[in-house]
């Protein structure tokens, strides 16, 4: 992710949040900070655009399934 | 920063939001006025989507959205949630969707946020042991009184909403949103977001019935507590 990112000149976090804007115009996502510093390097990756060459590329490096770990200690009541 | 329509009933939000959640709790010290900052920066780049929940702190994430927020009500489209029950001293106190708690959450959320009204107001968590007919009438009761205006269900399967707002017979549930957790393991964005055309038989008075649907993507897992 951070080789890909880096020829966008983009972080790999700017990267992650471009390909979440690129999955449809009805996802909007919220990321979380508390810090001036990471809202603005937030605010700039809705300028990063990616080709269909890069979302493949990301894809391969993250496919479907590829997190590891879980989400949050209460994922029980996640999914009803 | 530009715009999207969060569904079809004309939600308009900035395309990225602004999860607060972590100034008050999960992630290390709180740093209120930096907090503060960060809110206010966001609304000067254009983040003017803000979401909080009644259970994050527990409580004070609220109180310092309201004040991060106070006199400038009319930039921000702000969202918060209900139904992690928690106690005063953080405790997990289960799940609640039902009328009386809908409306007490609700009441608790306005006087901590020091607004008036919640643009989009959403359950948390689905509560196993309230009927669903229960707890969206509720929430379309907050509609009704002006108290909210979007409502919308986190957490949820695309099976759980879809009974959810095909069940409904209680109060017309003027705008409802649906909003689905989705991870790069559950897939369950997607499902959500196709059902999202498909007509609902909830207004049963006539008012105007439709939904909006929205996807919290996270795709950071590890970094991702309650």
């Amino acid at each position: 992710m951070r080789a890909i990112a880096d020829e966008k000149d983009a972080t790999a976090s700017q990267l992650a949040l471009a390909w979440v804007l690129s999955r449809g115009d009805d996802v909007v996502p919220i990321p979380g900070t508390k810090r001036r510093r990471y809202l603005e390097e937030n605010v700039a990756a809705a300028e990063v655009e990616l080709t269909r060459a890069e979302i493949e590329d990301i894809e391969s490096v993250f496919p479907m399934g590829a997190t590891a770990g879980e989400r949050y200690a209460d994922m029980s009541s996640v999914g009803l | 920063m530009k715009t999207r329509m969060l569904g079809s009933v004309g939600l308009v939000v900035s395309e990225l939001g602004l999860g607060c959640m972590g100034m008050s709790e999960f992630y290390g010290p709180r740093d209120d006025s930096e907090a503060i900052a960060t809110i206010r920066r966001a609304l000067e780049l254009g983040v003017t989507f803000l979401d909080t929940a009644d259970a994050y702190g527990p409580f004070t994430n609220e109180r310092l959205v309201g004040r991060a927020i106070e006199g400038r009500r009319d930039q921000v489209v702000l969202a918060t949630k209900f139904g992690n029950v928690r106690g005063s001293n953080g405790e997990r106190l289960g799940i609640r969707g039902d009328r009386d708690y809908v409306h007490q959450a609700c009441d608790a959320s306005l006087e901590r946020l020091g607004v008036d009204s919640i643009d989009l107001y959403y359950q948390h968590r689905v509560d196993r042991n309230t009927p669903i007919e229960e707890t969206v009438g509720a929430m379309a009761e907050l509609v009704s009184a002006g108290k909210v205006s979007y409502l919308g269900f986190s957490e949820a399967s695309p099976e759980t909403i879809r009974a959810r707002m095909w069940s409904t017979r209680s109060p017309p549930c003027r705008r409802s949103i649906r909003s689905g957790h989705a991870t790069r393991r559950t897939r369950s964005c997607r499902p959500c977001a196709s059902w999202g055309s498909a007509s609902s038989p909830t207004a049963r008075s006539g008012a105007a019935s439709s939904r909006v649907r929205s996807a919290h993507l996270t795709i950071s897992q590890r970094r991702f507590p309650p």
